[in-house]
């Protein structure tokens, strides 16, 4: 593992996610010892420009932004984790069985997985989130964004796993007498575990982006403080207009610095963990 | 006449056929048609043809993994062509072993090697006191410390071939099926492995079904042999006599293409292959009529059956 | 005789480049030798030992991360010898399929699969030569070409899935030497294919070089096939030739020890008598021992074999080995 990371480390774009990933994730702990309640209002003198104590600055409503961002992280963060996390689960159990499996249970599985894909995302969503807004808290957002986040990832691990379903190996594997699932578990997920960070990732970075587009429509509970509903109060209070360039700037630039780690960790990842990339290192320590 | 005693494993009229294309463009293609023979206690039999003649798979089904379209596939009387518990696949199993013709391909890339060696040794009900492991790895020629903990990235073709060989040995089988063993093997490599095979029927007592397209090979190490074409065998029976006296028509043509390693007997005569491969498959009656020196009218719709001369089967109209 | 292909102390090595690392495989490692006009040469040896680098390094397809790290290659151009390591990529893709073709190994597939097999001929042909006269300098040359082969004139309507294998081999090959090169260089061209095709294959080949009197450098491991084909051949080793020589004397009298050992195992119908592999296997050519290659495996070996590398000497007339063996005796001779 240690030496995983040391090698992953080298890679530039590694460094840069990784620094800019716990960077962010201090900020999140920092939200615990937040000296003030996010959910109130006028806490802090209105509309400061960044300086101490308020390094970020302060919003129309009273807010300390520094203090607010962190716990916009801290939900957006977790909103995504939960919304990526199950839908992974989902997609994986959908495409192994698929995969593996075949015939009528391949099928019915791979309907249901298309009528997810071509179902219009956003409208559903702008229309779910209209009718529960007031109890859409975040684990409930999460859950409805993993319910619409599997099916394509589905397909893409079920490919992967026909493919592998007719390489030698699976039939060696059968003769030593290995059964089905400890097969699919030991022979097959090494090369899907690229594929679910990968998705995982790329997952969050969706997630994250439905959060922000709800947000700003104003569909979600804008009393939760998260990149998205911080954007949506500072549009609609005009912050550009008036000249508080600190108040729509700080969720902003956040959100941009989260989305480009979260790539570049996506894509260094996924290249280190490549099947053809690792047995190029496999058994180099032994040469 | 079935001696299930001296008999290990015998197909009777087995049959597959693909469906090719989709919607309204299908096709029938019958890749195996009508083959019946039967493997032996302590011999090593050669299913032998050029490649897609359907050896591979009739192997296949042999091993359960593909179903025959019909027929039956027997091992020891008992019918196992449709086996569908786990159990009485695994007791299959057990007796009867495979290997296959990519080494590379054999073993998971991202898998150490050994772990399919322990895998079988657990899964078969033993336990490492009995060392099996290592029993088999000395019975392919190879040492324990040279295996362990290494990927197959680490190992020529001819070294993963003989690991999995020893694989196939772990269960003590009775029939070890060997599809195109040596053909991704270097020339050079290649007799140590036959050489193999020779010891496993001789001090080991297990049969081999020997598959392969290269007759040289197939000439040094078999007992008995039959010859596909097109989905059938069109010729079967001793190695010696097959081989050296061949009937068929188109056991001559092979015989006479085998290259010789020996620049005094170069081929004199010319051949030539006007005929696309699936217009072939496709024929009614005797597949081989298109290309036959030997063709008469009765062949071109009448698919021979399987007829005896001279101490072999042959499906040739011209013994009748 | 003339020599329209020589090599000198050629080295063309695939270097592979990590932050942690440099690794080198040595897969054409000093190579000299001279190739003459209208023969057959055949290249033999194991599958890793360099052959297929070679043969693409002789023609100019040295791509990264294969390089060509030292010594020069010679083209017989005009009467003059031109070293192409030197020439621009525009200059050397004038000479190429003019001067030398390529059958690639698995070349089957090399036929574009969505258009008809004429289609490919016309792309090549054009990407060649200009054609004013499609009747006159395309067809006519293109059916002539294919009778004198012995291919139906059927090929040229269909579509490459439609021909078997050893029909699409044929074809490709019908399509390297369409230009008339001077030079052939196969790889592995009948590997993938049944034994009955393969003779259709090498029959092709032959009639090919007696009808343009080209030069073919033929590469496989299948020691049979250059028995029916090769005029002369060379053995391969790690990187290196161990032996050349007319092929009637390199089957009866091998002098390298691997060569013994590649004859001595080939199998032969009507000879059940017992054949033995060469011990061990080939080195990696990232990883090669000092002094012979072959010394780790080699039942004759001597301390000087571990330490210095036996050049490739005429211990014969026309027959040439790399070993302290043969120059120990032919001193003891002397």
């Amino acid at each position: 593992m240690l030496e995983a990371f040391k090698e992953l480390m080298k890679d530039g774009r590694f460094k840069f996610a990784f620094i800019v990933i716990c960077v962010l994730a201090f900020m999140s702990i920092l939200s615990f010892f937040s000296p003030y309640d996010p959910l109130r209002w006028n806490v802090v003198p209105r509309d400061r420009p960044p300086s101490w104590p308020h390094i970020f600055g302060t919003t129309s409503q009273g807010q300390d932004l520094f203090w607010q961002s962190t716990f916009a992280i801290r939900n957006s963060l977790t909103i995504a984790l939960i919304a990526s996390g199950i839908s992974r689960v989902i997609a994986i159990i959908v495409g192994l069985v698929s995969g593996y499996k075949g015939g009528t249970v391949d099928t019915v599985l791979m309907s249901i997985n298309d009528s997810f894909v071509v179902m219009p995302l956003l409208p559903i969503l702008i229309l779910i989130a209209s009718v529960i807004r007031e109890n859409l808290n975040m684990v409930t957002l999460g859950i409805i964004l993993s319910l619409f986040g599997w099916a394509w990832d589905a397909r893409v691990i079920r490919s992967q796993i026909l493919s592998l379903r007719e390489r030698e190996f699976t039939y060696t594997a059968i003769l030593s007498g290995t059964k089905t699932f400890n097969l699919v578990v030991k022979e097959y997920f090494p090369f899907i575990i690229p594929i679910i960070f990968a998705t995982l990732i790329n997952n969050m970075i969706w997630a994250t982006g439905m959060e922000v587009t709800l947000a700003i429509l104003g569909l979600s509970n804008t009393e939760i403080p998260t990149i998205g509903t911080m954007i949506h109060w500072a549009v609609n209070y005009q912050s550009i207009l008036l000249g508080y360039w600190w108040w729509i700037l700080t969720p902003v630039i956040i959100s941009v610095f989260l989305f480009v780690a979260l790539y570049l960790l996506s894509t260094s990842l996924s290249e280190y963990l490549d099947p053809r990339t690792r047995i190029q290192r496999i058994g180099k320590a032994k040469e | 006449m079935t001696n299930s005693t001296e008999e290990l494993i015998r197909t009777e009229k087995l049959q597959k056929i693909f469906v090719v294309g989709g919607g309204f463009a299908r096709s029938k293609l019958v890749a195996v048609d009508d083959v019946n023979f039967h493997v032996k206690k302590n011999e090593i039999f050669t299913l032998a043809g050029e490649s897609g003649c359907g050896k591979s798979t009739v192997s296949k089904m042999l091993l359960g993994f593909l179903e025959p379209s019909e027929g039956n596939v027997y091992y020891k009387g008992k019918d196992v062509a449709n086996l569908k518990k786990w159990k009485e696949k695994k007791g299959f199993m057990k007796e009867v072993q495979s290997i296959f013709q990519n080494p590379f391909e054999t073993f998971n890339p991202l898998r150490k090697v050994d772990s399919y060696l322990y895998d079988t040794q657990k899964h078969y009900g033993m336990s490492k006191k009995d060392k099996m492991v290592e029993e088999a790895l000395e019975a392919v020629g190879l040492d324990i410390s040279e295996v362990k903990g290494r990927y197959p990235n680490e190992f020529s073709g001819g070294q993963l071939q003989r690991i999995s060989i020893a694989r196939a040995l772990i269960t003590r089988p009775s029939l070890l099926i060997a599809d195109e063993p040596v053909s991704m093997v270097d020339a050079s490599l290649r007799m140590s492995i036959v050489n193999l095979f020779k010891e496993l029927r001789d001090n080991r007592h297990v049969s081999v079904l020997y598959i392969t397209h290269d007759l040289a090979t197939a000439y040094y190490v078999s007992d008995r042999i039959g010859i596909m074409f097109r989905g059938n065998i069109i010729e079967m029976g001793d190695v010696e006599q097959v081989l050296m006296n061949p009937k068929h028509p188109y056991t001559q043509m092979l015989k006479e293409s085998i290259p010789e390693a020996d620049p005094n007997k170069k081929w004199t005569e010319r051949i030539s292959i006007k005929e696309l491969e699936t217009e072939e498959y496709m024929r009614k009656g005797c597949k081989f009529a298109g290309r036959c020196p030997y063709v008469m009218d009765k062949c071109k719709d009448n698919m021979p059956p399987e007829l005896q001369a001279e101490n072999r089967m042959v499906r040739c109209w011209l013994y009748e | 005789m003339l020599n329209i292909l020589k090599t000198e102390n050629l080295k063309s090595y695939y270097i592979f480049e990590t932050p942690t690392e440099k690794k080198e495989v040595k897969a054409v490692n000093d190579v000299s030798i001279d190739i003459e006009e209208d023969k057959i040469y055949g290249v033999a040896g194991e599958s890793g030992c360099g052959k297929s680098t070679f043969l693409k390094t002789v023609c100019g397809l040295a791509e990264p991360p294969l390089r060509i790290v030292g010594g020069t290659i010679y083209y017989l151009v005009n009467g003059k010898y031109v070293d192409i390591t030197k020439l621009s990529q525009e200059e050397y893709r004038k000479l190429r399929w003019e001067y030398i073709s390529y059958i690639p190994q698995g070349s089957m597939s090399a036929l574009n699969p969505i258009i008809r097999v004429k289609e490919s001929f016309k792309d090549f042909v054009t990407a060649h030569k200009k054609i004013k006269d499609e009747q006159k300098d395309f067809e006519e040359p293109l059916r002539k070409h294919l009778n004198a082969l012995g291919l139906p004139m059927r090929v040229l309507k269909s579509y490459p899935h439609q021909l078997s294998g050893g029909m699409r081999q044929r074809v490709t090959i019908a399509l390297a030497t369409i230009l008339n090169p001077r030079i052939i260089l196969a790889d592995e061209p009948t590997t993938a294919l049944d034994v009955v095709a393969q003779r259709a294959v090498i029959q092709l080949l032959k009639d090919i070089q007696s009808l343009q009197k080209n030069t073919i450098i033929l590469v496989t491991h299948d020691m049979a096939v250059h028995a029916n084909i090769a005029d002369r051949m060379l053995i391969m080793y790690a990187g290196v030739f161990v032996e050349e020589a007319d092929t009637e004397e390199l089957f009866e009298n091998p002098l390298h020890p691997y060569t013994k050992f590649l004859i001595g195992s080939l199998p032969k119908m009507g000879d059940k008598s017992y054949k033995v592999s060469a011990p061990g296997s080939p080195p990696s050519l990232a990883n090669l021992p000092q002094g012979c290659p072959f010394h780790p495996r080699c039942p004759y070996v001597m301390d000087i074999c571990k330490n210095e590398r036996p050049a490739l000497v005429e211990t014969k007339p026309s027959h040439k080995v790399s070993c302290f063996l043969n120059s120990k005796e032919r001193i003891q001779n002397d």
